[in-house]
């Protein structure tokens, strides 16, 4: 490619034709929203969302890419299924459509014509043939019937659950696709702790020497109490994060707070630590609402220890 | 990574078992892994377009490809089921079906 050719390919108006173009895939029935970009950079855009949701969307999909990029595993398409409609991504480098579409049924015609469109305009987009070829359908007959039942079993003694081998997520490791920011900061233990960290930490600690002492009742009420607060807050964080993510979450929480193990929190703390759990929620309007379900489960299980 | 294997996961808590194949415990521990760096991107997009939950996801790179969905009800006992293939690249929808 000479450097002329390199240089119309900068030009936002060398790819008026191939945007047309995608708007014929807006023919398919219930595609509601299109982007192409161009090296990161958001050429068109034609969706019913706003300005400032496109330019969020054009930078998620640029992290995901960067994500596996950086993991050297380059990602070529990615699917989402959210509770409002649907995302499809195709990225042939240097090259990204971005799909919004409301019926997941439509899945197969759609990641079909972004991959007819790709393998028609890839010779004027100097794109390798192959690299936007047409993939194979996974015939996957996974009958998991049988086996589903270990994994429901493995909370048991079942003989099968005891020879079921678990592995627990771990921490990533290097060169695994984990973005950064989605890795919550570890509080610090020690040393950097402010003074009214230590302060409830001591409190903390207070607290639990005579839970561990005695057997009493109202030490096993407390337990079961903090059991069924800290069950119920994982279960809500998990409605924005997987279950073993908002699980790790919490412990760290809790680390910070000076809990570890089979420590518990008191119920006067138990608001104080779901805001702190909920405040790892960017999305303000989602962080409203759920702060809203934790008030109610701490006004819930305040009581029943009282 | 050389293996050309489909193994079917799923995950309970913190727990990944496989529901069918022989799935290694690296195999398990990466397809946890990349699920979660997975679902956490995922997310992102779905805040920016203003959806919230993530229901599935799918992913094909150069070396493979990822897919998995959370439990469409309790009574599924399981909290996400997942599907990953080293080597061949499929199409995304097809990944979807895999963890139907």
């Amino acid at each position: 490619m000479n450097s002329a050719e390199v240089g119309a390919m900068q030009d936002p108006a060398y790819y008026d034709a191939p945007i047309k173009a995608l708007r014929m895939l807006k023919r398919v029935r219930g595609l509601e929203g299109t982007f192409f970009l161009h090296e990161g950079v958001l050429l068109k855009a034609d969706t019913l969302l706003s300005e400032q949701q496109n330019a969020a969307f054009v930078v998620e999909v640029n992290a995901l890419i960067s994500q596996f990029r950086n993991a050297k595993r380059p990602i070529s398409r990615a699917l989402f299924g959210f509770d409002g409609g649907n995302v499809f991504i195709f990225h042939a480098a240097p090259f990204t459509i971005g799909l919004i579409f409301s019926d997941f049924g439509k899945a197969e015609i759609i990641e079909k014509a972004t991959e007819e469109y790709f393998q028609k305009w890839a010779a004027s987009f100097r794109i390798p043939p192959e690299s936007v070829a047409g993939l194979a359908t996974l015939e996957f007959d996974g009958s998991d019937r049988i086996v589903l039942q270990n994994v429901a079993d493995s909370n048991d003694d079942s003989e099968a659950a005891k020879t079921e081998t678990t592995i627990v997520a771990n921490a990533p490791e290097d060169g695994v696709p984990v973005p950064e920011d989605q890795i919550p900061p570890i509080a610090p233990l020690s040393g950097d702790t402010t003074s009214g960290e230590l302060e409830s930490s001591e409190e903390m600690k207070s607290d639990l020497e005579p839970a561990a002492v005695e057997e009493s009742t109202v030490s096993l009420n407390a337990e079961t109490n903090w059991k069924s607060f800290r069950e119920k807050i994982e279960n809500l964080f998990s409605k924005v994060v997987g279950r073993a993510q908002a699980k790790r979450l919490i412990e760290r929480e809790l680390t910070s707070m000076g809990v570890t193990g089979n420590g518990r929190l008191s119920p006067n703390q138990f608001r104080p630590f779901g805001t702190k759990v909920i405040q790892r929620v960017k999305d303000r309007s989602l962080r409203k609402q759920l702060e809203i379900e934790m008030i109610s489960l701490v006004e819930a299980h305040i009581p029943n220890f009282e | 990574m050389t293996s050309t294997k489909t193994i079917l996961i799923g995950v309970n808590g913190d727990r990944v078992v496989p529901l069918s194949g022989d799935a290694t415990d690296e195999e398990r521990s990466r397809f946890a892994r990349e699920a979660e760096g997975l679902q956490a991107r995922a997310h992102q997009i779905g805040v920016a377009i203003g959806m919230t939950s993530v229901l599935s996801s799918a992913a094909v790179h150069s070396d493979g490809c990822i897919a998995f969905r959370f439990a469409k009800s309790s009574s599924e006992e399981f909290d996400a089921k997942g599907v990953l293939r080293d080597g061949d690249q499929f199409t995304a929808f097809s990944l979807h079906r895999a963890v139907e």
